[in-house]
């Protein structure tokens, strides 16, 4: 793949860190870096820093789905009382005229902030000469080289483009392209049902398209608690989508006029304007000469890394998606910032372990900590509190369908071990949540204090009512002392 | 123009007044917008023929309009004219096939082989199927560009279909002024007369078939993207587009060498590697535009 670099004239420069990639991951360990006083390099591909998350998916999906939110939002909340249908020849740029500001403002605070803290930026592709020099080509084809005492990976991942499905960009598309349509289809079909299958056929869907999303699993999410998947298929499903689980797609084809043609094989075969292609994605390793550095990816194409994000070779680490799941730009930043700080001997502060996900579907969803199952598992029991919107007040004036929030305690209903939200706000619920499992709070912390009204909030005090009623019953003679497994002191309200 | 004197009904006229006259009226017709795209006198047979067949394979019908820039063009004009009242106004090709069925789609390709005007100014025939094979070549570079970048294909293609849309319409019109006022051009005047408007006829060309605006300012700023402050990428990128496609299938002469060096490599941040993928296509591409004429 690679051919060797000629030498070059101009000297090899030296830093104290090297990062490659300037996305969540890349950018944060560069401002750590940066700021501890180091002499720090990032290397980025493309024109402008972000990576993915700025340019390709993240913030431009979640700025169409804002506007998908307001319409069925408008709908709903006035009561149904103004009849808005989007019009067919609704092109996809009109409903994110916002997305260039919000991008652009994105990377100007980004590319400020990199300026501030006198990190150097150069823009090429980089690759490994030794384990710690690394060529970066830049786009007319000179090459400098540079040198780090510390080498951050974070060169990220992309849509995998499986052999059987021949994604053009523009009738067959993937993650990074389906935001290029110009039109709004009448039909999509969706192969996959992970975070950005489910994020895309559910905006879609509330757009008007008539989505069929195609996966093996018999429900998407396979990660989430099934009741949360449950009322979110039911939510697409009354926005017009169909799930088609268990089956997998044998063969896509464009018939030549105007259709994508998806045969399953149950032989089944789904017509539709357009195709999305989600089926995983693959770590951007190509172009770095892993082995020049003494590395390679594991079996599943990822860096291995340890629990610091150090690869085998101590001083070269790897962060965000390169590594694999979750490959959150939440969990991303924070791999960053822990790499450079282990690199650097630095503490790492208070973090915990705990890392809310939040999945940007309609209804959007959010857990934090262990579901229901994974309660089981590890303590033999647990007891859930729900609470379902609709018995909130605020879930009733906003009209809110499809909410629910369950509450996880150990099996004695006093310590909170995760929660689980699905319904307008659960990706911003869930902190409340977050700090109740840091902190180590009981369930009846939520019942003893007091919340705002009306609020979607107050479910989580709902739920907790719900496990306490549970416990009366269960312990009418006096709770039982703290399961002993549970490691941390309970604080009690 | 040709004769230094013309006898007029007020007396001997100039030169210069000769010239005057024909700008004006040439100006004239340009400004009161009413001209259109010629269309190949074989594109024309091809679609009657096709058509004709009770089994006419859609699909290759579909691929017909999808490859002629002046089909492509009268499908787009008429799609989104009164004719059809379409309650959803037709942004690309691939949108006027799936909203209107081919059964429409049909009837319009019948429509433009039997009611536009052929192409037929004598002396520019060649040219003007250079042109059209030149736009293929880059429909199919935008397309590949804009594939790469992930960038809209469709906007890409269609762009680079009819970012050359203004020479024939020009050439028609500067034969048409000709012999009206029964004057010879000189192939210079032609060629600086092309140059300098192609850009912006073609842009009021597609702007009269209400296609998006951007595609209009896309193809009036194709020669100076820089001035293009809403489409700067798009026209960068048929800029480049349109170079590679005179290296692939001319008609004007552009090496290898000029691509490398080409200043839309960076703002389009083109690696070597990406570029030498464009340039392999050249072949392929070569061949496609030459098998539609």
């Amino acid at each position: 793949m690679s051919s060797p670099v000629p030498p070059s004239p101009e000297p090899i420069e030296t830093f104290d860190v090297v990062v490659i990639g300037s996305g969540p991951a890349g950018h944060k360990a560069t401002i750590q870096a940066a700021k501890a006083g180091k002499r720090v390099l990032l290397v980025e591909r493309e024109t402008n820093v972000g990576g993915a998350c700025v340019h390709r998916g993240t913030i431009p999906s979640k700025t169409l789905r804002e506007t998908a939110l307001a319409f069925t939002a408008f709908r709903r909340k006035t009561g149904e009382v103004f009849p808005i249908t989007v019009r067919e020849d609704l092109e996809v740029a009109s409903l994110m005229t916002r997305m260039e500001e919000v991008v652009k403002a994105h990377e100007r605070f980004m590319t400020e902030q990199l300026r501030r803290n006198g990190a150097t930026k150069l823009h090429g592709r980089a690759r490994f000469l030794d384990d710690r020099t690394i060529a970066v080509e830049q786009v007319r084809g000179n090459v400098r080289r540079a040198r780090g005492e510390v080498i951050i990976i974070a060169t990220g991942s992309q849509p995998r483009a499986p052999a059987d499905v021949p994604i053009d960009h523009d009738k067959i598309l993937d993650s990074d392209s389906i935001l290029s349509m110009t039109w709004l289809p009448r039909s999509l079909t969706v192969l996959g049902a992970g975070v950005i299958a489910s994020e895309y056929a559910s905006i879609f869907a509330a757009l008007g398209v008539k989505v069929t999303m195609i996966d093996k699993g018999m429900r998407p999410l396979a990660f989430l608690d099934s009741e949360i998947a449950d009322k979110f298929v039911a939510a697409f499903k009354r926005n017009g989508g169909c799930y088609l689980g268990g089956r997998r797609h044998v063969k896509v084809e464009w018939d030549g006029i105007d259709s994508v043609v998806t045969t399953l094989d149950d032989g089944t075969e789904i017509r539709s304007e357009r195709l999305l292609c989600c089926l995983g994605r693959i770590s951007n390793v190509d172009d770095l000469d892993l082995a020049a550095a003494g590395l390679a990816v594991n079996e599943r194409g990822l860096l291995a890394v340890d629990a610091h994000c150090a690869t085998k070779v101590p001083h070269i680490y790897a962060v965000g998606d390169v590594i694999g799941p979750p490959a959150l730009a939440s969990s991303s930043m924070e791999q960053g910032r822990r790499a450079v700080c282990h690199a650097l001997g630095l503490s790492l502060g208070h973090g915990s372990e705990t890392i809310p996900a939040g999945i940007y579907t309609i209804p959007e969803m959010s857990q934090v900590g262990l579901t229901e199952i994974e309660a089981i598992k590890k303590y033999g029991g647990c007891l859930v509190g729900r609470a379902r919107y609709e018995e909130l007040a605020r879930g009733q004036i906003s009209a809110i369908q499809d909410g629910m929030l369950k509450l996880v305690a150990d099996p004695g209903g006093q310590r909170v071990l995760g929660v689980q939200i699905v319904g307008e706000g659960a990706c911003e619920l869930i902190h409340v949540g977050q700090m109740a499992l840091i902190g180590g709070s009981d369930v009846d912390s939520f019942v003893d204090n007091i919340f705002n009204f009306p609020t979607l909030a107050e479910a989580y005090r709902v739920a907790a009512l719900d496990i306490v009623k549970q416990r009366a019953k269960l312990f009418p003679n006096g709770l039982p002392a703290v399961m002993p497994t549970l490691d941390a002191p309970l604080k009690t309200a | 123009m040709g004769d230094s004197t013309r006898t007029t009904s007020g007396g001997i006229e100039s030169v210069a007044e000769t010239v005057a006259r024909f700008r004006e009226r040439f100006l004239e017709k340009i400004s009161a917008g009413s001209f259109e795209l010629p269309v190949l006198p074989e594109a024309a047979s091809r679609v009657m023929q096709a058509t004709a067949d009770e089994n006419c394979d859609a699909r290759k019908l579909a691929e017909m309009i999808q490859r002629d820039a002046s089909l492509a063009g009268h499908v787009l004009r008429i799609a989104n004219s009164a004719l059809y009242a379409p309650t959803t106004a037709i942004v690309s090709l691939q949108q006027a096939v799936s909203r209107l069925g081919m059964k429409k789609i049909k009837e319009i390709a019948l429509l433009i082989a039997t009611q536009t005007k052929v192409f037929k100014v004598p002396g520019y025939d060649a040219q003007v199927r250079a042109i059209f094979k030149h736009s293929i070549a880059a429909a199919a570079y935008a397309q590949e560009i804009a594939r790469r970048r992930r960038w809209n294909v469709e906007d890409a293609f269609l762009c680079g279909l009819l970012h050359d849309a203004g020479k024939p319409v020009l050439w028609q019109l500067l034969a048409d002024v000709q012999r009206e006022l029964k004057l010879g051009v000189e192939p210079s005047l032609v060629e600086d007369v092309l140059d300098s408007m192609h850009a912006g006829v073609g842009a009021q060309l597609v702007e009269s078939w209400k296609l998006p605006e951007r595609l209009a300012e896309t193809i009036a700023h194709h020669h100076r993207p820089q001035e293009a402050s809403n489409v700067a990428q798009a026209a960068m990128m048929i800029q480049f587009a349109d170079d590679l496609a005179h290296f692939a299938a001319g008609p004007r002469e552009v090496t290898e060498e000029q691509l490398r060096a080409h200043p839309m490599i960076e703002p389009l941040n083109v690696y070597r590697d990406e570029l030498d993928a464009l340039l392999a296509k050249k072949q392929a591409i070569a061949t496609a535009a030459e098998t539609l004429l």
